[in-house]
């Protein structure tokens, strides 16, 4: 069985641009969307097995540390990585079956297309993916089913 | 998570699939006009029906000649909720790449 998520946006600009936006730790500051000063510097490793380590807060009680374990770096076309930090959200010292997420970058003209896909690996039985899901962020956002459909759009 | 969401996911995770439910979007279609955008044959394409059907992504009407199909809309909502923390996580963050790359653009011109 499959179990993904794949969210498309077509960029205007080139595709290295966007693969820098990604992997240079010093234009990451987009992936951080939340409130409040950040005080940990953005650490990137990017090698097969290096570690991308980003300091998320939520509120003043609430912050932890996300980011990924690459499995797959292709510039400036594709990054795979393990979603997740060690001691962070989510856990991989103890999630080592988190979410994998694919970042496909396809260049149109002028453009790029693209694709975020956050999959489960095959192995990983459906109750602990249903308490992945369970540890997410809910903000009960209703979606319309166009919208979805677009998402599922081969 | 059961084994009526896993027959979703597993429904949707087919491009031909996925492109047929988009289809039904917009309205009710048979098997036949489902399987023109394909260049499939009839059986392959009703194999694929069979699957959404199964997932319960779909119904069929019973009509006086055909069974046209149509979207089942909740149990495609079931699939969206189930997956919602993961795009609600990322969203925000590309709506914002999307600005940081306005940005660098800008300024690459302005170079």
């Amino acid at each position: 069985m499959e179990r993904t998520l794949t969210l498309t946006r077509i960029l205007d600009a080139p595709r290295e641009l966007v693969f820098e936006a990604w992997t240079d730790p010093t234009q990451l500051d987009w992936f951080y969307s939340g409130n409040g000063e950040v005080t940990q510097p953005i650490q990137l490793d990017l090698h097969v097995g290096g570690e991308w380590r980003q300091q998320m807060i939520i509120d003043e009680d609430t912050e932890y540390i996300t980011g990924g374990v690459y499995l797959e770096i292709v510039p400036p076309e594709r990054i795979v990585y393990r979603f997740g930090a060690v001691g962070g959200w989510p856990d991989l010292a103890v999630e080592s079956d988190g979410p994998i997420i694919t970042v496909q970058l396809n260049e149109l003209v002028g453009s790029t297309e693209m694709l975020v896909t956050v999959s489960f690996p095959d192995g990983v039985s459906d109750a602990r993916v249903q308490q992945w899901f369970d540890t997410g962020i809910r903000d009960g956002l209703g979606q319309t089913i166009d919208r979805l459909v677009e998402k599922f759009r081969g | 998570m059961d084994d009526e969401l896993d027959a979703v996911f597993f429904a949707l995770a087919d491009p031909t699939r996925r492109a047929m439910v988009a289809q039904l979007a917009r309205g009710e279609a048979t098997v036949n006009e489902l399987a023109a955008p394909h260049a499939m044959s009839l059986p392959s394409a009703s194999r694929h029906v069979k699957v959404l059907e199964a997932a319960g992504l779909i119904s069929k009407r019973r009509d006086a000649q055909f069974r046209p199909c149509r979207l089942e809309a909740d149990q495609l909502k079931r699939a969206d909720e189930w997956m919602a923390p993961y795009r609600d996580f990322f969203e925000p963050r590309l709506d914002r790449l999307e600005q940081h790359l306005k940005t660098r653009m800008a300024d690459k011109e302005g170079n």
